[in-house]
């Protein structure tokens, strides 16, 4: 049984094909890049995944199970965490209460959710600012601390977005390790990166798309030499 | 401000009682009946106002009918009695249950639209339920007004009354915004599309908030009715409601002591000003303009500002390496 199925999703946008017919699987614990130039529709495919954007057409399905046409808060019980492009958090709120939220929405009573969000918070180096709003916090922080509210739950894929984006390499180390121990785990993950590096590092399979439509999916290295990707990427032609 | 939004919150809570238990002592010291008057209404606004916070402050639903509820909490009961001669004990109950059921029922319609949008369709909703009100005469004496008994004999009773639903207000919202229910509130307030993310069911507690806003409204009107002794369409007058928002934001929206604050200062500031008529309103609209530019967590936030700058502490979030927060 394949553990997430995509078949034949597309998504239109007016005169704008964002999602063309797009089709692959995901087996359980397999750690997915999703790549590709900008506007390549990987993030409308995630809002797509999480339930923010209903398909046009075509199905999603996790372990069986039809997920797409699902609100966000449906598709979340039913295993998926997301973390976004552009950070978001609930400002107002201190870092616990951020975890906690997550926790709380995802089934777990007062004690399991208070040690788990101390558990992640100390992981990722945010203990010492439970108590501090999440708005004040740095941009490198905001992003660890929204990436720590997936794993609240038990999520069963978890999709982020540009995670490596923008922060400090220490902290970019500190993501990528709690990547790798997660994986270990067997944890499933679809990431859309354009940190290519990182990618390669991490991800031993990934998925290209261009506009709107898959190009490759393939070992990552083989995807990083594929002429058709190095085309999209760089507009040129491959060596 | 410093402390964690926990922290805050008690501290919140533990002034709102220190304030309260002032409140309680003072007709000890006034003894002038318009004056116990006018704190029984400062009473009644600061209900209605933390119940409008519990919505715009908390999760962030602006909606423009908190005076409309308190209206419909009254008439319940005044109609009840007048035509059915039910007693206020029993009618004041039943509009609380009308006004949370009339909330739940408005949410599932409005809640899915967003801030103007939501603030005038709220806005709609007021000015039919008071046209209606108005224009009934056989079933509500329109725009006379009905005529409601009185529950106690002494002011006093009407004071303390007031006093005991704002204790619980306010320690039911404590403990509520410090609950699973109550950060979910915060988490849409701050972002709804993150907390849907998460697993929130943001349509649910966005309309279970709207119910029990419109409920603790429903029961401020319906014990302030038998108060004055008439339930009027003018206590839900837009104007009316204008004042409740004015209370929260110039105390403090999103915090548990803000509305009690504003509250107080404004029906009393209003009282003083009564004598230059209706312009007393630009005093207010001046102070929510100052508010909304200067200091826009409210006098609270203003107090909680100074209280940070007399003893600072190095901001955590501060590293070498980030150059702070960005």
């Amino acid at each position: 049984m394949t553990y997430l199925t995509i078949d034949s999703v597309s998504k239109r946008f007016g005169g704008l094909q964002a999602v063309a017919n797009v089709s692959f699987e995901v087996e359980r614990g397999e750690l997915l890049a999703l790549i590709g130039p900008n506007g390549s529709g990987k993030t409308t495919l995630l809002n797509i995944l999480s339930g923010y954007y209903a398909p046009d057409s075509g199905s999603i399905s996790l372990e069986d199970t039809p997920i797409h046409g699902l609100n966000p808060d449906q598709v979340a019980h039913r295993g998926f965490a997301r973390m976004f492009q552009l950070t978001r958090l609930f400002r107002r709120m201190s870092v616990m209460d951020n975890l906690l939220v997550a926790g709380y929405a995802a089934g777990l009573d007062h004690g399991a959710a208070s040690r788990r969000a101390a558990r992640i918070g100390g992981d990722l180096g945010l203990a010492h600012l439970n108590d501090e709003d999440a708005g004040r916090l740095s941009g490198g922080q905001q992003k660890l601390l929204e990436f720590g509210g997936c794993f609240m739950g038990e999520p069963k894929v978890v999709l982020l977005d540009e995670p490596f984006a923008a922060i400090h390499p220490s902290m970019k180390e500190t993501l990528a390790r709690y990547i790798r121990q997660k994986h270990e785990e067997g944890q499933t993950f679809i990431i859309v990166s354009h940190d290519i590096p990182a990618v390669l590092e991490l991800c031993p399979r990934a998925v290209v798309m261009n506009a709107g439509e898959v190009i490759a999916d393939d070992a990552t290295p083989s995807v990083l030499n594929d002429g058709g990707v190095i085309e999209a990427y760089l507009g040129g032609t491959a060596a | 401000m410093k402390g964690g939004s926990r922290v805050r919150t008690l501290r919140e809570l533990r002034v709102s009682l220190i304030f309260l238990a002032v409140v309680a002592l003072l007709p000890f010291v006034v003894r002038v009946p318009y004056w116990l008057g006018v704190l029984i209404v400062s009473m009644y606004f600061a209900i209605v106002a933390a119940a409008w916070n519990l919505l715009a402050g908390y999760t962030g639903q602006f909606s423009l009918a908190p005076a409309t509820f308190a209206m419909i909490g009254g008439y319940s009961s005044g109609l009840l009695y007048h035509h059915f001669q039910i007693s206020p004990w029993v009618g004041i109950p039943v509009g609380v249950v009308a006004c949370g059921v009339i909330g739940f029922l408005l949410g599932v319609v409005v809640l899915r639209l967003r801030g103007p949008y939501l603030a005038l369709t709220t806005l709609s909703f007021a000015e039919i339920i008071r046209l209606v009100i108005g224009n009934s005469y056989t079933l509500t004496r329109g725009d006379l007004g009905l005529s409601v008994p009185a529950i106690f004999e002494d002011r006093l009773a009407y004071y303390y009354l007031f006093l005991l639903v704002l204790v619980v207000v306010q320690l039911g919202l404590y403990v509520l915004v410090r609950s699973r229910a109550g950060l979910y509130l915060q988490a849409i307030r701050d972002d709804d599309v993150a907390a849907a993310g998460r697993g929130v069911n943001v349509v649910l507690w966005k309309t279970a908030s709207f119910s029990l806003s419109s409920a603790i409204c429903g029961l401020a009107g319906g014990i302030y009715v038998h108060f004055i002794l008439l339930a009027s369409p003018e206590i839900g007058l837009v104007l009316e409601t204008g004042l409740v928002l004015s209370m929260a934001v110039i105390g403090g929206m999103g915090t548990l002591i803000g509305p009690l604050l504003g509250a107080f200062l404004v029906e009393i500031s209003s009282e003083a000003f009564r004598d230059v008529g209706l312009s007393h309103m630009l005093v207010f609209s001046l102070m929510v303009i100052l508010v909304g530019r200067f200091f826009r967590e409210g006098l609270w936030g203003l107090l909680e500002r100074l209280r940070d700058r007399r003893s600072p502490i190095p901001h955590p979030s501060v590293t070498p390496e980030e150059g702070g927060p960005t």
